[in-house]
């Protein structure tokens, strides 16, 4: 039997609004489930403080979330944006999905250890999850205006 | 802020961190608004080009993630012949003197030790060009207690 989710916000900027994924049955969002591991994760705090403020940047700039801010992970993104473009040393990843320059929705994530995603103990069930997620929400459609989701009440998804 | 937990996090960030972020964005938005108007370098590519670099490296430069460096940065101020960073006081030279007297707004204020409550003057106040909650300071108490490296 399956359990489901729904879509929540997570955090709202000047020109992006953060969504999340929550299971019903779940008192922490995905992403809260996320922040609240790496929050533990002292050798990390520096990595996380910096995607922490990427995001808040992402938010607030003028031009919105530019699809080049994140990084493609098949049909999903993740923060921080692509490898070759950063520093090695980020190991932190956030998957999520890019919905527009105003709309993104936040998933889950971890600290990175392996080269592949699918190889990595702590991610790759992050990142199949992920995968899932957003072909179901590709497959039910996101409706937009501006920054706000308008049907969140149909993003009912398989958890 | 919906996510308690995120606000938390937000709030531990330190200002180092919030600095390096937004500076190299900032780096990374200058050097694109340049690109978009320069006579000859157009675009990254271009520019990885005028420096003998890979095109790959210079997205890595303005990723807004990467530690540029000064030395980097140089490089492509000389290759793009313009001022990508420019400092208070080269600033005020180039574009003229701010009166002392005048009220200069902030777009957040990153009490790092030197600033309490107590040094702002002002109010707080919304500001067409400035995003978010802005405080004046006064230029002259800010200059008087050292913390002109709050300002940006």
């Amino acid at each position: 039997m399956h359990s489901y989710a729904s879509i929540e916000e997570f955090a709202r900027f000047d020109t992006v609004t953060f969504y999340t994924l929550r299971g019903e049955e779940n008192v922490l969002s995905e992403t809260d489930d996320f922040f609240e591991r790496m929050g533990k994760e002292e050798f990390y705090k520096r990595q996380r403080n910096r995607l922490v403020q990427w995001i808040v940047e992402i938010g607030n700039d003028k031009w919105g979330a530019n699809f080049e801010l994140f990084r493609p992970e098949r049909i999903c993104v993740a923060l921080p944006p692509k490898g070759k473009y950063l520093d090695e040393n980020i190991d932190l990843r956030l998957y999520c999905h890019w919905v527009s320059k105003n709309v993104v929705i936040l998933f889950n994530g971890g600290i990175k250890t392996a080269n592949f995603a699918q190889d990595c103990p702590n991610v790759s069930y992050h990142f199949y999850n992920a995968q899932g997620w957003t072909k179901q929400l590709i497959e039910i459609g996101i409706e937009t205006d501006g920054p706000a989701i308008t049907n969140i009440e149909e993003l009912y998804l398989k958890y | 802020m919906a996510s308690k937990i995120f606000a938390e996090m937000l709030a531990k960030v330190e200002p180092e961190d919030r600095q390096f972020v937004q500076k190299n964005l900032a780096i990374s938005y200058q050097v694109r608004a340049i690109l978009d108007n320069h006579p000859t370098i157009h675009s990254q590519k271009d520019l990885a080009e005028a420096m003998g670099k890979e095109p790959s490296e210079i997205s890595k430069w303005l990723s807004g993630l990467h530690n540029i460096g000064l030395e980097n940065i140089t490089k492509m101020e000389v290759a793009l012949g313009q001022d990508i960073i420019l400092t208070d006081e080269q600033a005020r030279e180039r574009y003229g003197k701010v009166d002392k007297e005048s009220y200069r707004p902030f777009q957040t204020i990153h009490c790092a030790g030197k600033a309490d409550q107590s040094d702002l003057t002002g109010e707080v106040v919304k500001e067409g060009n400035v995003k978010g909650r802005s405080i004046l300071l006064k230029s002259t108490d800010q200059e008087e207690k050292g913390i002109s490296e709050l300002a940006y």
